[in-house]
């Protein structure tokens, strides 16, 4: 097992840049994430991980060997990189059978019969498609497919494995179970995983740190907590979870930062900030829906808004405010009364600034 | 009442084309003086003679298939799937021999390696050999030309399984640690598996229904095969039964070609790879490194011997003033162009017969097509499915059987009217063979329109007729355009069904260039080989031109 190494990566298509500079360190026995829109590079970054396509710039290592680097040129074919990988298609080949398909990679590496009956034996129990060796993949379901995908990555003992969204071609129910066993799988076989995917809410339930990419950049760096709790920038707070944005400035700093929102009132709210703000810096103030709460009276820290809309969720009530000339998005439990057209005082549980 | 007017034009234009003719071909041939009766076949398989033309047919059929499977098979996977340079190119240049009608290939290969060809000649010169070495005439002739016309229908069929093919496939395989020759081997091979067989099918029957060539290669040194026999037999009226031995070898020609598709089907089980339907992610192209140039300059070298080296040396004989005169610049002349444009009034005429056969061939079965789809997918007339099967038979029937079936059906005078040794025979001739061309364009646009944007029509407001003239018709105009076009292009230079049915003053453009090959009029066929082979490569250009800018304004 290894750890990946990515230093100054840049990729361009023609003209246009798909990856740009980007660094960073895959930790040994890590879960990394690289989450973002379509288009935002993160996939060119795997296969340039894989050995698919050559870096413009940059290098690449594995552990501590070089595969891919622009000067000296260095690129090691795939083959010869001891990767896994699982495909956003699986990519399980129509013409062999389950076991043909795991065994594969053991058979190019001529690794004695016995040794291989083994070693698929484990993987095939360790996957739960004990039984399945002998069928062609038509005949499996999606998540039966992506599990021998998976096992065919696995048995080949890699360094690292890279996951292309796999579980995006699934049905809701069961990608959620399989996130539970990714998770669990990663755990127990404690293998560095790379993995690409769009969806905020897998990257943040299975991810040791998550790399947050837009147009080929780096947004943030995190663990899930900080990239939820402390966005380093709007693109960040808005693609991972709802958000409301409003405008202020910081009036006053105490230790702790007070932050002025500028609006009828003027409302003054106190928060706890590590950033280094000064007095008269312009900030956004982002919140999330679930921790604005309704109030019954005014203090000095409440706004009054009008209430637009709501709709019934359930579990809970999701509402739009009307706040000077703004929609503001709450989230309340579901015996809250609000009335269309209601004037009603609000509080924010929770804030996080950014620099604007 | 509508719906009885339909179902008459329906009923009788399937008889006309298809019903009459080819139910008259079996009976022909299950018949011998007016009782059913096997003897046809059994005098059939008496005679050595068709017994070594049946051998010939398959003979050549197989090793044609071999070879265009396997260069159309590489061609493909260089052009498609490695970093060969002028990719573009090559995609559209080896394509080629694919346009030029084959009659004129075998023609162009003719002056080539024939036995006064180009490279006999030099060689004899360098070597001081007497005899000419290459021999064009006989099986080695018809195998090389077929093969090269029929190598790009795999190189097409094969290029479009790669573009449908997920490349996740071999880069699964590269990461289990295999090599680009092992993926090959692995994964890319038995996965296209389908796709290669078929087109070798396709190619197979290609090949044992091909007249032209084997016509002009085989027919002078009597190497004949089941087409080129059919033929001889329909015009050997000294034979007894001629007639119906012909239907009886036309028979066992369909049923060859019938078996293949059998054995296909059975060898495809189609649902161990019904899991390659993905869309392609974009293939990285495969490196060659070291290999790069070479593969490139020997994709150039198969280019200029294969397709430009045959059409050259027809250029050169068409400019010569005599044949056999040495190849320098005061032996050339326009002359030859000359003399066929303005001296041979032959000339003109067979242009003009085929120009009106190919456009009213072209319009009538587009027309029919969207009459046909139209009754299909719009009314509830009973047996409308069978349409398209009975349109669809002539594909798996060879252009000569066609041509023996409309001689049947068509020698006496019908109801009085006769249409024997007149134009009509050939265009109906023509409908029959090319009527799938533009039922599949059209049936493949009008599939594309879902039925919501019909009901969203009625809905708007449109009754039936407004519907079909402001969505319908709008929507199906590009199947309808390139069906005709597909009808146009073969229909222009045809020769298998002209052969058999053309009469004085009826000749097509095909006829004349055999009829001049025959006679020995080698420059002035040259000449207009010329110039047969430019206007369809030009018609082929602008078409593809065309139809990029439409798919652009899409």
């Amino acid at each position: 097992m290894a750890g990946v190494t990515i230093k100054n990566l840049t990729k361009k298509f023609g003209s246009t840049i798909a990856v740009d500079d980007f660094s960073m360190k895959v930790e040994d026995g890590e879960f990394l994430t690289l989450l973002g829109p379509s288009g935002c590079g993160k996939t060119t970054i795997l296969r340039c991980i894989a050995g698919f396509i050559p870096v413009t710039e940059g290098k690449i290592y594995i552990g501590e060997k070089l595969v891919s680097s622009s000067n000296p040129k260095v690129s090691v074919a795939p083959e010869y990189r001891n990767i896994g990988m699982v495909f956003q298609s699986y990519a399980v080949w129509p013409h062999m059978n389950i076991y043909d398909n795991i065994t594969y990679p053991l058979k190019i590496k001529r690794v004695p019969e016995r040794e291989i009956k083994e070693r698929a034996e484990k993987t095939i129990g360790i996957l739960k498609l004990t039984g399945l060796e002998h069928r062609y993949p038509g005949e499996l379901s999606g998540g039966q497919q992506q599990r021998v995908a998976l096992g065919r990555a696995l048995i080949m003992r890699p360094d690292v494995l890279l996951l292309d969204e796999p579980l995006s071609n699934l049905d809701a129910k069961l990608r959620e179970e399989m996130r539970f066993e990714l998770k669990d799988l990663q755990k127990r076989v404690g293998i560095t995983i790379v993995y690409v995917t769009h969806d905020q809410i897998e990257a943040i339930t299975m991810s040791k740190r998550i790399v947050v990419l837009s147009h080929g950049k780096i947004q943030q760096i995190g663990d899930p907590i900080e990239v939820y709790d402390k966005p380093a920038n709007k693109f960040v707070a808005s693609f991972i979870g709802k958000a409301n944005f409003l405008n202020g400035e910081v009036v006053d700093i105490i230790k702790r930062i007070k932050v002025k929102i500028k609006l009828e009132g003027p409302v003054i709210i106190e928060v706890e900030e590590d950033k280094n703000f000064h007095k008269g810096d312009r900030v956004i103030i982002m919140v999330r829906p679930h921790d604005i709460e309704v109030v019954k009276e005014k203090k000095p820290d409440t706004i009054e808004a009008k209430v637009k809309s709501s709709i019934y969720m359930g579990d809970r009530k999701a509402s739009i405010l009307m706040f000077n000339n703004k929609e503001l998005v709450i989230e309340v439990p579901a015996d809250t009364t609000l009335k269309d057209g209601d004037r009603i005082f609000i509080s924010f549980k929770k804030i996080a600034l950014i620099r604007e | 009442m509508k719906k009885y007017l339909i179902l008459t034009a329906v009923v009788f234009i399937l008889f006309i084309f298809f019903i009459y003719p080819f139910g008259k071909l079996f009976l022909m041939a299950l018949m011998r003086e007016n009782n059913f009766s096997l003897m046809n076949f059994i005098d059939i398989l008496k005679d050595s003679h068709n017994i070594s033309a049946l051998w010939h047919t398959l003979f050549v059929g197989v090793i044609v298939t071999v070879i265009s499977v396997i260069t159309g098979s590489i061609l493909s996977w260089l052009v498609t799937r490695t970093d060969v340079y002028f990719r573009n190119f090559f995609a559209m240049a080896l394509l080629v021999p694919y346009m030029i009608p084959p009659f004129i290939s075998a023609f162009a290969w003719m002056q080539l390696i024939g036995p006064v060809g180009y490279i006999n000649k030099i060689i004899m010169a360098f070597t001081g050999i007497k005899e000419p070495i290459l021999r064009i005439y006989g099986a080695h002739g018809i195998i090389l030309v077929s093969s090269i016309y029929t190598y790009p229908l795999v190189y097409i069929a094969i290029t479009n399984a790669f573009k449908k093919m997920d490349s996740s496939f071999e880069e699964a395989a590269r990461v289990s640690g295999a090599n680009v020759f092992r993926v090959l081997k692995d994964i890319t091979l038995p996965v296209m598996l389908p796709a290669i067989g078929g087109a070798a099918i396709i190619v197979f029957v290609t090949s044992i229904s091909m007249f032209g060539i084997p016509a002009i290669l085989g027919i002078p040194k009597g190497y004949l095969v089941l087409t080129t026999k059919i033929f001889i037999l329909v015009g050997s009226y000294g034979t007894k039964y001629n007639f119906n031995l012909a239907s009886a070898m036309s028979v066992i020609l369909i049923l060859i070609g019938l078996l293949s598709l059998v054995i296909q089907n059975y060898f495809v089980r189609k649902e161990r790879f019904a899991v390659i339907t993905g869309k392609s992610t974009g293939f990285s192209p495969i490196e060659l490194n070291r290999l790069r140039i070479p593969a490139t300059i020997l994709l150039f070298i198969f280019f200029l011997g294969i397709v430009v080296a045959p059409i050259a040396a027809t250029i050169i004989t068409a400019v010569t003033k005599a044949l056999g005169l040495h190849i320098k610049l005061s032996n050339f002349t326009i002359k030859n162009f000359h003399y066929i444009l303005f001296k041979l009034p032959i000339v003109w005429r067979a242009i003009r017969n085929s120009l009106f056969l190919s456009v009213t061939v072209s319009t009538i079965t587009s027309l029919m097509a969207v009459f046909f789809i139209f009754l299909d997918r719009y009314t509830d007339i009973k047996g409308r499915r069978f349409i398209d099967y009975i349109v669809s038979a002539p594909y798996a029937i060879p252009g000569t059987v066609i041509g023996v079936s409309m001689i049947l059906a068509w020698i006496r005078p019908i109801l009085g009217v006769s249409i024997y040794n007149t134009i009509w025979i050939i265009m109906i001739a023509y409908i029959a063979r090319f009527m799938i061309f533009p039922m599949r364009t059209v049936k493949a646009s009008a599939k594309q329109i879902d039925n919501s944007l019909i009901e969203a029509a009625r809905i708007s407001g449109a009754n039936q007729k407004r519907m079909l003239k402001d969505i319908l018709f709008p929507l199906i105009k590009p199947g309808v355009f390139s069906g005709w076009f597909l009808v146009f292009m073969p229909a222009l230079t045809e020769l298998t069904l002209s052969i058999f049915l053309y009469s004085a003053g009826k000749e097509t453009i095909g006829v004349t260039v055999y009829n001049m090959t025959q006679e020995g009029l080698i420059l002035e066929a040259s000449a207009l080989a010329v110039i047969i082979i430019f206007v369809v490569l030009g018609l082929n250009i602008a078409i593809k031109k065309f139809s990029i800018k439409r798919e652009d304004r899409v």
